[in-house]
């Protein structure tokens, strides 16, 4: 039989032979990059459940509890430590600092004092420097809902729904700078490069959503908050739990289909992807590095669907887009 | 309505902007009043107020607030002087406002204090250590056995602090 390796050893290879052998070895290399890219070494490298890792302590001296990660669904819903109140979380984030005192932190004292220097702070420096006079919100505060709240005129909708809300009045920064701020508040550190909270929960956790990514970031339609992508990083975690950010103007980076390549053909090049990646999971079944990345190319490929569709704000009824205003956009 | 129609699939965690750096610096896309603060933040109030109600109204309607925790929150708070010379505040992180609203939270509550004119928190002050505890205690995570071992070290998002709130739980 006249092998390739025949081939070589005689030194015959035909042109045809030739063409073969270079574009699987280009192929080739390109499969070892976009698996390379994924960073993905299985469930190791999840962080998950591995008996030597259980026998370290934290520094409260209490023992880590690891989330069980099943390599090939790492998105699959896992059960939290004890019985939950929440499931989901929603998080509003007014990047800029947004002040207090012109929305739901009421200081009459500080009316009545309006135009005064503010008590002990003579000579007070803060981060853009001297300080003017103690002064009054421009908006006016209410007593809203049954409870009475004061909110301001700032934001009279919210303030409807004071009665819903648990307000915390007294928290402190470490930094009086955006970028860290930002940083504090989404992921507990100051500096660049630490997991976001969104992507603890969704490492602990996983998702309920089959078709969706379990951690999503919107940003602004106007832009990125000043810290960007860090606000919803994955820092040290595995990559898969960092947020995935788009919004309803702004579709999700690389999922499209490129121009040129036909519904059929991306179809039939994913199977094609699948079929070799489960021959070879099929060959060697204890490769869990495999089993996650046939699981992410396969969310992948519901996102084509499933984003688009859960993007498209038209099958909203008009009440409801009325209610969020965005019926005069 | 998108974060509605995320939740209502299932989507874990779902962490909404509102203020931006690319298309304008200090305060004109985001909360940043430092020199003129009325009629920025007068266009910022309309961009947060009627959408982020909605989306609580929405939530409750279907109910989807059982089960989910909405985070109202901002990296600090602000002066209340206006700087000198200007008419806006500068950056203040010894005392501001977040909320939480929905599964496990008390409502109506109001936790902490800030002094009469809101410049420092004085009434049980609260670290955004504490605030973290306290989100990953209603997802039912205890905050200092979520580790992850890395570089030598068990790191947790409230890395060696925090303590969960338990006033603002119902």
């Amino acid at each position: 039989m006249n092998t390739k390796i025949d081939q070589e050893l005689s030194g015959s290879m035909n042109r045809r032979g030739f063409m073969d052998d270079m574009s699987r070895g280009l192929s080739g290399i390109a499969l070892a990059s976009l698996l390379a890219g994924d960073g993905w070494r299985g469930s190791q490298a999840l962080g998950a459940e591995s008996s030597s890792q259980d026998l370290r302590e934290t520094v409260s001296g209490k023992s880590p509890i690891r989330p069980k990660i099943e390599p090939s669904r790492p998105f699959a819903a896992r059960d939290p430590h004890f019985t939950p109140r929440a499931k989901n979380v929603v998080v509003i984030f007014c990047a800029g600092a947004c002040s207090h005192l012109d929305t739901f932190d009421y200081k009459p004292e500080l009316i009545a004092r309006h135009g005064q220097p503010m008590p002990g702070a003579d000579g007070l420096i803060t981060f853009q420097g001297e300080q003017g006079n103690l002064t009054k919100s421009p908006w006016k505060f209410r007593p809203r809902g049954e409870s009475g709240k004061m909110v301001s005129d700032l934001v009279p909708n919210l303030g409807g729904l004071a009665d819903d809300m648990c307000f915390f009045h007294s928290l402190t920064s470490k930094t009086n700078t955006h970028g860290p701020g930002e940083n504090f508040m989404s992921t507990g550190a100051t500096l660049d490069g630490f997991p976001s909270m969104g992507a603890w929960l969704t490492w602990a956790l996983g998702s309920e959503s089959e078709e969706l990514p379990a951690y999503v970031a919107i940003p602004d339609p106007r832009g990125a908050p000043q810290s960007s992508v860090n606000n919803w990083g994955p820092g040290f975690l595995p990559a898969a739990f960092q947020g995935t950010d788009f919004n309803a103007s702004k579709p999700i980076r690389n999922l499209d289909r490129p121009v040129g390549v036909s519904a059929d053909t991306d179809r039939k090049t994913r199977d094609f992807l699948q079929r070799l990646n489960r021959s070879h999971l099929d060959r060697f079944p204890g490769d869990t590095e495999l089993a996650a990345r046939i699981s992410s190319y396969e969310l992948a490929a519901r996102m084509q669907l499933s984003v688009p569709e859960v993007s498209d704000l038209s099958s909203e009824p008009d009440h409801i887009v009325k209610m969020y205003g965005a019926d005069d956009i | 309505m998108l974060a509605r129609r995320l939740v209502e699939k299932g989507v874990r965690f779902v962490q909404l902007f509102n203020g931006a750096y690319q298309t304008g610096g200090e305060g004109v896309s985001n909360w940043d009043g430092h020199k003129s603060l009325e009629p920025q933040y007068k266009k910022h109030g309309q961009v947060l107020d009627q959408p982020t109600a909605a989306l609580l109204k929405d939530l409750k309607q279907r109910g989807l607030l059982k089960d989910t925790l909405v985070v109202w929150c901002t990296e600090f708070g602000r002066m209340p002087t206006f700087q000198k010379g200007a008419s806006g505040r500068d950056h203040n992180p010894s005392g501001f406002t977040a909320w939480l609203a929905g599964a496990g939270v008390k409502a109506p509550f109001s936790y902490g204090a800030t002094d009469e004119f809101g410049f420092k928190a004085v009434e049980n002050v609260t670290t955004v250590y504490d605030f973290h505890a306290t989100i990953l205690h209603l997802l039912g995570l205890d905050h200092e056995r979520l580790t992850f071992y890395h570089n030598g070290l068990e790191r947790r998002l409230t890395d060696v602090h925090g303590h969960v709130i338990k006033d603002v739980l119902s």
